[in-house]
């Protein structure tokens, strides 16, 4: 059928030269008008990472419901939101969009998705309260939880030996041992040799220190948020996090983590902190790593300053019905079977963390998601204020950071200027 | 060409009546190729621009000024009389499609997006399709007593002033030096001209980014092979000067293709005898570019130079895709701004708004313009 | 241009132009240059620090990759539909416009130039919700239709202004001179016009083709099936997000630029053609 139409497309846009008219009503698209046919977006994580779960869901779907085609939309993070905006404005919505769990509120506070029955979800009694927070509003549930990801401490096996490193640190001593180790042994020859990779627009790591030294985001009280960056506690957090960057990382202060697997897989890396699947992205060319490093890296928990293992920022996904789906029962139905216990089975064999408490003992402690799993108890979120997608969007974070890891400001003054700017759109819808 | 002949020329070449008339029958050839000289050197006050559509005034048929000086136009005039008496409905036939198909496309959303900004629209609205509560000219007034938009306007400013200023000049030089060079060296500059032109944006933006990364960009490479030159780690994007430096540069590349080939097309105009015979009679280079080369494209150099002029004032894309989709707001153009206000904060409203005013103060900046294109009209 | 050099002094002039010529394209094409490097590059040597210039290690890896990705081949499809149907459709509608400005003094003739330009000042990021939402209510989202018709409006000023340029470049006279002879409006249109306006519908064609070969922001909001995307949305499949697959993304920027280029070097020959008509006539 494709490519007929395609060509019909073509012929159709010659007929405008008739009048525009005749061709909004001839080309009738196969826009999801029928009853038959559901559409999901989900991020371009399943595609790359677990594309066998989400098959196999469908295929169970179809099972019970055959005569529904399911037609899964692959989005690209940074972009999405910017057309389900434009989507969710109009008629033809997806019936299922994935949804980050930092992304959520401002959609379910302006009315985009239609609440559900928690309680007729596989597990959801377990689920883990990052996510289940952020589908939370006034008591009803909007979203369901897909995956979680916790960050962890992931380390070269072949620098740790070389350098005389035998066992991953478990506390926060042992870890500034093997990382003055490594930076004695590589640092020395060569100067772009980092013992542990730390950007300074990295925030996710940065607010980790944050958390551990008992700081916070925004607090929240009598239903206003303001931002919390510049509270003491906030400010000792930070000083670390800039004490170890200053100490151990050598390369670019204003980037991201966005290269990572390109400058790990180069080799110039003795350490990082990120999720399980980025340990995979290093050795793999597809996102940019190198595959020579397949085999020679492994997890660790990440300990923290405080003695406890650094708290993480619980990043992972949710899925939502847009109240304009015009198949909400089967779209229900469809989250139920993709979020079942079996697909969360799937997605720990794909190492990934799944969405609730009780599965989250299946994975193995001592495989490489283990150090997540554990981690994950102590993981956190961002704060669920109606503004925060807009304080995120904005990067006001990132650009804090940056200033404060480039030495343009000191912790004090970059964070005063973040709390200014957060609490400018934190209570906007 | 009796046309050209029996008008005065008012540009400042008048080219001997042989040359008119040796140039003066041909029909002229639009194309960005070489092309034997026609247009107004030839003694033509009517306007031939045959050129890749070069030409800066198209309001120059239409507008005939009552005080016109010089001798009443004859032949062309009377014939569009005529013709116009004849077919009176004809032009408004040929233009209906394409007036159609913009109002019926752009009108609707520009009439959005107009209405958008005298509203405050949040995701609320935008989701359940209720009407926006009017907020009348309040997103003006926040915008407009705002310094940092402001700050935002002047910076756009400059970058337009700048981009554009060293896109004409490097795109007049390389014109005027394909011009000079062998015909395979041409070729070669203008396929390199075309590949540029094909690549996307969002792929030389990459390559861009990737040659002046901090830890192993090209760029920081090359230059620290400079003796005492240490470039290693540095980053370009952290002072906002050598930042938007790259952008610029950036921005001025991928505008070089169109501006060079177009200039190039328009050089292609001026009768290479001229220039030859110019040369005998000892006249200096810059002499000549001002006197001789200049007059004949001036109407594609300000065209070219206007449109730049507007691409550069909404740059969005390169800014974009330079900084990773994050933009730190020192690097804020009005096209980013306004962007991240819709998209980003979700003020929807003051994101249009700000693109209202961006495309008031275009039309402003373009009244030179405007009034240029009369005044060309005036000597047609 | 390519007159013999009479003396030579002059020579050694064009020697050192061409020299200049050369460096010139060298520097503007560097980026071009590390783009069909890189893409032919094995993975382990694309960062390479220090960088190396010259081809080292070849492989079609990348290449293999980017085209094995699953909808490859529909985007392709979906590009060249997009390109053509835009290009055809705003050059018919252009040239008809266009002979209207070049050829006749009408009450609004100045409007509607000023419209022309006026439109191309509009940020087109402002419009992408309202656009989305009209092609949505006319039920064209998610339709080649739906983008070539968006892409139109965006083309036509741009088109209809070069063209004006072109179609007033040619003398009336010869339309007049075919009309005396027995020919209708159309016809003489058909027979002296197009012929002479052939360069100029093909310079524009070449623009209007890498304009919707390239545009990327309103293709991604306005498509949603995976089969119909455009190669632009395709290529940014490369920058995941754990970081961005340098070899394959070059490998597939190869690619997609190439057609522009053949294209281009058809329509070359095509101006070529043009010019030799031209010169019988002359």
């Amino acid at each position: 059928m494709a490519p007929k139409r395609l060509r019909w497309s073509a012929y159709l846009g010659t007929l405008l030269l008739v009048g525009t008219a005749a061709c909004g009503s001839s080309d009738d698209s196969d826009s999801s008008s029928g009853k038959d046919k559901l559409t999901v977006w989900l991020a371009v994580d399943a595609r790359e990472s677990w594309p066998g779960m989400v098959k196999s869901a469908n295929e169970r779907f179809r099972e019970k419901h055959p005569g529904v085609e399911v037609e899964v939309q692959y989005q690209q993070w940074p972009s999405k939101n910017q057309k389900l905006d434009a989507v969710l404005a109009g008629r033809d919505t997806p019936d299922v969009v994935e949804m980050g769990n930092s992304e959520t509120a401002n959609y379910i506070l302006n009315g985009a998705f239609i609440p559900l029955k928690a309680e007729s979800f596989d597990q959801s009694d377990t689920w883990l309260e990052a996510l289940s927070e952020a589908c939370q509003s006034d008591g009803k549930t909007y979203c369901v939880p897909y995956y979680a990801g916790a960050r962890i401490g992931v380390y070269r096996t072949d620098y740790f030996s070389q350098a005389g490193v035998t066992a991953p640190p478990a506390t926060y001593p042992e870890l500034i041992t093997a990382l003055d180790r490594l930076k004695a042994k590589f640092g020395a020859k060569d100067p772009n040799f980092s013992a542990l990779y730390l950007p300074g627009r990295y925030w996710s790591a940065a607010m980790a220190f944050l958390k551990d030294a008992g700081g916070e985001l925004a607090v929240e009280s009598n239903g206003r948020w303001s931002s919390a960056l510049s509270s003491p506690k906030s400010i000792a957090g930070l000083t670390q996090w800039k004490k170890l960057l200053d100490t151990y990382y050598v390369g670019d202060r204003a980037k991201d983590n966005g290269d990572q697997p390109a400058v790990i897989g180069q080799g110039k890396v003795g350490v990082f902190y990120g999720n399980t699947w980025e340990a995979q992205a290093s050795a793999d060319s597809r996102s940019g790593g190198n595959p020579a490093l397949k085999g020679k890296l492994a997890t660790f928990t990440f300990p923290g300053p405080s003695g406890e293992p650094l708290p993480p920022f619980l990043g992972g996904s949710t899925l939502a019905i847009p109240a304009k789906s015009r198949n909400q029962d089967l779209a229900t139905e469809w989250i139920r079977i993709f979020t079942d216990r079996e697909s969360q089975r799937q997605l720990i064999a794909a190492n990934t963390l799944p969405n609730n408490t009780v599965q989250l003992k299946d994975v193995p402690a001592d495989g490489v998601n283990g150090p997540a799993a554990k981690a994950a108890e102590r993981g956190w979120i961002t704060p669920q204020a109606p503004g925060w997608t807009s304080v995120e969007k904005s990067n006001i974070l990132p650009e804090m950071l940056e200033r404060i890891a480039t030495g343009k400001d000191s912790v004090e003054k970059a964070t005063k200027e973040a709390d200014r700017r957060i609490d400018a759109v934190i209570n906007e819808r | 060409m009796s046309a050209d002949a029996t008008q005065p020329s008012p540009v400042p070449y008048q080219p001997a009546d042989e040359d008119a008339s040796r140039h003066g029958g041909r029909p002229a050839q639009a194309t960005p190729d070489e092309r034997p000289g026609a247009g107004r050197q030839q003694g033509s006050g009517n306007h031939r621009f045959d050129q890749t559509g070069t030409e800066g005034e198209p309001a120059q048929h239409g507008v005939r000024p009552a005080g016109s000086a010089g001798p009443p136009p004859r032949t062309r005039w009377a014939r569009v009389t005529r013709r116009r008496t004849g077919s009176e409905l004809l032009p408004y036939l040929l233009i209906t499609p394409a007036l159609l198909s913009l109002v019926v496309v752009l009108g609707y959303p520009l009439a959005d997006m107009l209405l958008l900004s005298f509203q405050d629209m949040t995701r609320r609205e935008l989701f359940s399709g209720a009407a926006p509560p009017w907020a009348g000219l309040d997103q003006f007034r926040t915008i407009l007593s705002d310094g940092f938009f402001w700050e935002v306007v002047a910076r756009t400013a400059a970058f337009t002033v700048v981009c554009t200023t060293l896109t004409m000049v490097l795109s007049l030089s390389i014109a005027l030096l394909m011009r000079r060079v062998s015909t395979w060296v041409r070729l070669t500059i203008a396929s390199v001209l075309i590949a540029v032109w094909a690549m996307p944006v969002m792929v030389a933006a990459s390559i861009f980014r990737w040659l002046f990364d901090a830890d192993y960009g090209v760029i920081n490479w090359v230059l620290s092979q400079l003796p005492m030159v240490d470039f290693s780690k540095h980053n370009w994007f952290t002072d906002p000067w050598q930042g938007f430096a790259v952008i610029a540069g950036v921005v001025i590349w991928g505008a070089l293709p169109f501006a060079t080939i177009t200039l190039h097309a328009a050089l292609m105009q001026i009768p290479q005898e001229l220039e030859e015979a110019a040369v005998i009679d000892g006249v200096r280079g810059s002499q000549m570019l001002r006197h001789i080369t200049f007059p004949v494209i001036k109407p594609s150099f300000v065209m070219v130079t206007t449109l730049m002029s507007i691409w550069n004032f909404g740059v969005f894309n390169q800014i974009w895709l330079m900084r990773g989709g994050q933009p730190e707001r020192e690097y804020y153009l009005l096209g980013v701004y306004s962007f991240i206000e819709s998209f980003a904060i979700n003020r929807y409203s003051a994101g249009a708004a700000i693109a209202v005013v961006t495309v008031l103060l275009l039309l402003a900046g373009s009244v030179v313009y405007l009034r240029q294109m009369l005044r060309m009209g005036e000597v047609e | 241009m390519s007159r013999k050099p009479r003396r030579v002094g002059i020579r050694r002039v064009r020697r050192r132009d061409n020299v200049a010529g050369l460096l010139v394209a060298a520097v503007i094409g560097f980026p071009v240059y590390w783009m069909v490097l890189t893409a032919f590059r094995p993975a382990s040597q694309v960062l390479s620090n220090p960088p190396v210039f010259w081809p080292n290690g070849f492989t079609l890896d990348n290449f293999s990759r980017a085209m094995g990705t699953e909808t490859f081949w529909a985007n392709v499809r979906s590009s060249v539909v997009i390109g053509l149907g835009t290009v055809v459709v705003s050059l018919v509608i252009g040239t008809l416009a266009a002979f209207a400005v070049a050829r006749f003094r009408f009450a609004g003739r100045k409007a509607f130039v000023v419209v022309i330009l006026g439109v191309q000042m509009i940020p087109l990021t402002a419009l992408v919700i309202p656009v989305y939402l009209l092609i949505n209510d006319v039920g064209m989202t998610d339709t080649l239709t739906g983008v070539i018709l968006t892409y139109l409006v965006f083309m036509l000023p741009f088109t209809v202004w070069l063209l004006r340029g072109f179609i007033a470049g040619i003398p009336p006279e010869l339309e007049e001179a075919a009309m005396v002879d027995g020919c209708t409006r159309l016809g003489a249109f058909r027979r002296v016009v197009l012929p002479l306006l052939a360069p100029g519908l093909v310079a524009t064609s070449i623009f209007a083709m890498i304009q919707a070969w390239n545009e990327y922001v309103l293709v991604y909001v306005l498509l949603s099936s995976p089969e119909k995307q455009t190669l632009s949305i395709w290529l940014v499949s490369f920058q995941t997000g754990f970081g961005t697959d340098y070899g394959g993304l070059m490998a597939g920027a190869t690619l997609t630029a190439l057609p522009v280029v053949v294209f281009f070097l058809i329509v070359q020959r095509r101006i070529a053609a043009g010019l030799a008509v031209g010169a019988v006539k002359g």
